[in-house]
């Protein structure tokens, strides 16, 4: 087995496993980057291309909470137009998080092969795709880790300097980010017996982006940023979720190198936490991926190198867990190509961006808010940052109420200038068919009046009561 | 194999498949709603050659998500014969095989044939499975090569089964997904086999490897849409939690009890105490862990109370087979060993009253319970009075009879998956049936584009009702059809809601 090239049959199996689900979503026909909280990222990075860094976000009036990764989109935006940029750089991303996870393994002195089967693993699972393609901090946390942490552990004093350098970017990629990268490294020090000073010096750094970033925007604000919203099985709808076949595998994995469990207790405990952590702290759920993939990759190295008693199933069986894998990856990619915002939907929000005033506000599902934001240009009153308890139950009456008067009441109390209504929201993410609630009132002339409509969206202006 | 315990073996199965047919033909119909949605799909296969995957009548529009192979097999035997007598005969076939099966499975681990004949006639008797003998029912093919599967597994090591199992593991991947109850079972059986240190066999553990993840790719290749619509839970079936309930709350313990068969639950729920604690024992670790995953998935309330009921009657007959092999072995070593006959005789007749009598009460039930004649003749009216494309709201218990029968829309019936509002369905049903207001009636009707309500005596058990109090008024229903059981009414087309903007 010549692993080296093997090595790069699997860097290019992952470039394509990456595009794919732009492959799919080309086939259909929409050409508009994927996903809701990228189009947040690519307009913090495109104002930031055009003005600099800003104080706070435009539409939200919300203190801006510092990201590198916006500063990438917004580099890669002066060679590029932010849309193409938000398909390109996770990608390239990805590829880079291969390659320094690659030379982290190593650097455990696993042999190469074990190494091989971890990335094989770490490539066909779901979350791979997801994280590498849609455009969010999260594929530069990734990367920033692996390569930090890779540099950590050299014996070499600029190697580690770099490294301090390197995770102290990463933690300001997010608040569980930085956790993390802490949690990391003191379960490898721990481990590792060694290195503590190297901890401290580490602890310090990320204690100063805590100190100096995540403290006053929680003071300012209350919270910490965007939350990732996900579900636990990606074969069940979740976008990060585990991968049903990597999880099986990892089970199988921890199994096998359970009689390790005396000298690396420190890293099954932390491993264990994060594990049960990721089904409340959704964010968690990329580490939690990461550490299911060392152990699948394990057990499937083992099942590939050991001695099949059935020696006529073992093809069989490694092909049926190659399938199971590549179906995992391929149907979350599938599911992914087919995420919003349509070409259709983009025509809506253009018409609503050229042709309302700038100060219009528009009436749309939270879901929607960061597209409006994007390509209309226009605030919204909720979107997936902004959550307010009151706004969504005014929301709320306003989407199933059949009494105009009270509709009328809400709308001009938020100066609601234009109302958003698209196919999806009668496939169950507001209503179940036509004709419900403020679709009713909607033929109602003398409040309402239909300025633009295609085959999937239409904008509705709101005369006033 | 000597011979007389192969020509009794032939008897038992002859009695059982004899007993079966008996009770299914001695109604002209079928006694479950679901044989009528089975019996659509096998007539739809033999007319088209497809089956239904979409259907305009089950929730006046509907797609199904299956596993059409068990419906295509009674199709190809209805290509020799009339569906309806395919539909009775051949799941009968099936089911009577377990008989085979289960005598294999004992005989290889009892190496007792007599026993082994002994297990095949309870296995035929265990009361809930023999009461589905009316009711085209995909389990009846299921269960039998469920047990062919446990035999081969055993005997993995002989090449012939091997491949058996592998091509077995794989036919039933795509035929059911009950398929994972023994997937789950093998696990348990592992970790059992780990936990008590019995000696790891490396051929089990990579068959069970194959099998574990064989399986759930299968199901995720065939149920991968039903996946992605009901994320996790679509463990539960979507089933709306009051039927769920009704479905574990209208068996009583007792009940439970007495169509599992109280002999072999007795012994078999004996010898998983005796094996668990006291004298662990690989083979019978197997038959245990298959007990354990269908009690946790029904503790979960993951599968029908009846199909797990089925599975566990089943299992704990292999489980008392080797309590009736220790008790032979006990008797033999004393000085009542030439009484032996007679002691053996006693367990046949303490079998016969307690298994074979309840399995015949409870089909004789069945039969008589489910449909009657009445009801079948107010559905033919419906198909032979009403528009094409009316639709008519009946209980959930028989939208599957409207839509087979009726040939007309129903409301909702027993496929649950691909709706998001099948409790909200459930409810409004409800309210047609029970609601004195009949505004409410006639707006849940125009909601559902429904213009009959079939009234029967199942909708008058499902809801405590005797009557539809706002029929009376006659101003937006009236009675087209009725007979001494079943009612059926029309919406008045002049009866409509306007709603003002």
């Amino acid at each position: 087995m010549n692993v080296n090239k093997l090595l790069v049959g699997l860097f290019i199996v992952a470039f394509v496993l990456l595009l794919l689900p732009y492959f799919f979503r080309f086939a259909q026909g929409n050409t508009v980057f994927i996903g809701s909280e990228p189009h947040y990222h690519a307009r913090i990075a495109s104002f930031i291309r055009d003005n600099g860094m800003p104080e706070k976000d435009v539409f939200s009036d919300k203190k801006y909470l510092f990201n590198p990764y916006h500063f990438v989109l917004a580099g890669a935006g002066f060679i590029i137009p932010i849309e193409i940029a938000s398909i390109i750089v996770p990608v390239m991303l990805g590829l880079l998080s291969l390659l320094f996870f690659y030379l982290v393994l190593r650097s455990f002195k696993f042999n190469s092969q074990r190494s091989f089967f971890i990335l094989f693993i770490f490539v066909f699972s779901p979350f791979f795709v997801s994280i590498f393609s849609l455009s969010t901090p999260r594929a530069l946390a990734l990367v920033l880790l692996f390569l930090g942490f890779y540099l950590f552990q050299k014996k070499s004093s600029v190697s580690f300097l770099f490294s301090l350098i390197i995770l102290g970017i990463a933690s300001l990629c997010g608040f569980v980010h930085a956790v993390m990268i802490l949690i990391i490294l003191l379960v490898y020090s721990f481990c590792m017996k060694k290195r503590f000073i190297r901890f401290y010096f580490a602890f310090t750094v990320v204690f100063l982006v805590f100190l100096f970033v995540y403290l006053p925007y929680y003071l300012f604000t209350g919270g910490f940023g965007l939350v990732l919203k996900s579900d636990l099985i990606s074969e069940f709808g979740a976008i990060y979720g585990f991968g049903v076949f990597s999880l099986l595998l990892g089970i199988f994995g921890l199994f096998l190198v359970w009689i390790y469990k005396k000298r690396f207790y420190a890293a099954y405990i932390a491993g264990l936490c994060i594990v049960i952590s990721s089904f409340f702290v959704n964010d968690i759920l990329v580490y939690a991926n990461i550490i299911v993939c060392f152990f699948a990759g394990s057990a499937f190295y083992s099942l590939y190198v050991r001695e099949w008693e059935l020696s006529d199933l073992r093809s069989f069986a490694l092909l049926v867990i190659f399938c199971g894998l590549l179906f995992s990856v391929v149907s979350n990619a599938a599911v992914l190509g087919r995420m919003p915002p349509k070409n259709e939907f983009i025509d809506c929000l253009d018409w609503i961006g050229l042709n309302t005033p700038q100060s219009s506000y528009v009436f749309a599902h939270p879901a929607d808010g960061f597209f409006i934001e994007f390509w209309s240009e226009r605030p919204v009153l909720v979107d997936e940052f902004k959550v307010n308890k009151n706004l969504e139950d005014d929301f709320d009456l306003v989407w199933n109420s059949v009494d105009i008067k009270s509709t009328q009441d809400v709308l001009s109390r938020y100066s609601i200038n234009y109302i958003l209504i698209h196919e999806d929201l009668f496939s169950g993410l507001v209503w179940d068919k036509k004709d419900q609630g403020l679709d009713l009132l909607l033929k109602n002339p003398e409040t309402f009046k239909r300025r633009y409509a295609n085959s999937y969206c239409e904008v509705w202006e709101f005369k006033g009561s | 194999m000597k011979k007389h315990w192969g020509f009794l073996l032939l008897a038992v199965f002859v009695f059982v498949f004899a007993s079966r047919l008996y009770f299914a033909f001695s109604i002209p119909y079928f006694s479950s709603d679901d044989a009528y949605f089975n019996l659509r799909q096998i007539e739809h296969i033999r007319s088209t050659g497809l089956p239904l995957f979409s259907d305009d009548l089950s929730y006046s529009g509907n797609t199904f998500v299956f596993s059409p192979v068990f419906h295509y097999i009674i199709a190809f035997f209805s290509l020799f014969m009339p569906v309806s007598f395919a539909a009775n005969i051949i799941p009968n076939l099936f089911a009577s095989c377990t008989v085979f099966f289960m005598y294999l499975i004992v005989r290889r681990v009892t190496k007792n044939e007599g026993i082994g004949v002994f297990a095949g006639f309870i296995s035929g008797f265990v009361p809930i499975f023999f009461a589905n003998m009316n009711d085209v029912s995909v389990y009846s093919l299921v269960i039998p090569l469920f047990f062919l599967l446990i035999y081969l597994f055993i005997r993995i090591r002989d090449k012939y089964c091997f491949y058996g199992y592998v091509f077995l593991l794989i036919f039933l991947s795509f035929v059911h997904p009950i398929i994972l109850v023994f997937c789950l079972g093998l696990v348990f059986f592992q970790i059992l086999v780990i936990m008590e240190s019995l000696g790891r066999d490396r051929a089990e553990l990579e068959i069970i490897l194959f099998s574990v993840f064989f399986v759930v790719w299968a199901q995720f290749l065939v149920y991968k849409r039903l996946f992605l619509f009901h994320g996790m839970s679509v463990v539960w079936q979507n089933i709306p939690s009051s039927l769920l309930s009704e479905h574990f709350l209208s068996i009583s313990a007792l009940e439970a009890i007495y169509m599992v068969g109280v002999l072999p639950l007795m012994y078999g729920v004996y010898v998983v105490f005796r094996y668990l604690f006291r004298d662990p024992r690989k083979d019978v670790y197997l038959f245990i862990s298959f007990v354990l995953s269908t009690g946790l998935l029904l503790w979960l309330r993951l599968i029908e109370f009846r199909v797990g009921l089925i599975f566990s009657g089943l299992i704990l007959v292999l489980l008392f087979s080797q309590h009736f092999k220790l008790y032979i072995n006990y008797v033999k070593q004393t000085r009542a060993h030439r009484l032996l006959p007679l002691f053996a005789l006693f367990f046949v007749f303490a079998f016969i009253i307690t298994s074979v009598l309840p399995s015949f009460a409870l089909a004789k039930n069945v039969v008589d319970s489910y449909i009657t004649s009445d009801e079948i003749d107010a559905l033919v009216w419906i198909k032979e009075h009403t528009p094409r494309d009316a639709g008519v709201v009946a209980s959930v218990k028989e939208g599957n009879l409207i839509a087979a029968v009726s040939e007309r829309r129903n409301i909702i019936d027993s496929y649950f998956f691909l709706h998001k509002d099948v409790t909200l369905r459930l409810e409004d049903i409800k309210k047609i049936f029970t609601s004195s207001l009949e505004i409410e009636v006639v707006d849940l009707m125009e909601k559902y584009d429904a213009d009959y309500i079939y009234f029967s005596p199942v909708a008058i058990e499902t809801y405590k009702i005797n009557f539809l109090p706002f029929v009376s008024s006659g101003k937006c229903f009236e009675k087209v059809y009725g007979n001494t059981a079943v009612s059926v009414y029309h919406k008045l087309d002049s009866c409509r809601l306007k709603v003002v903007v």
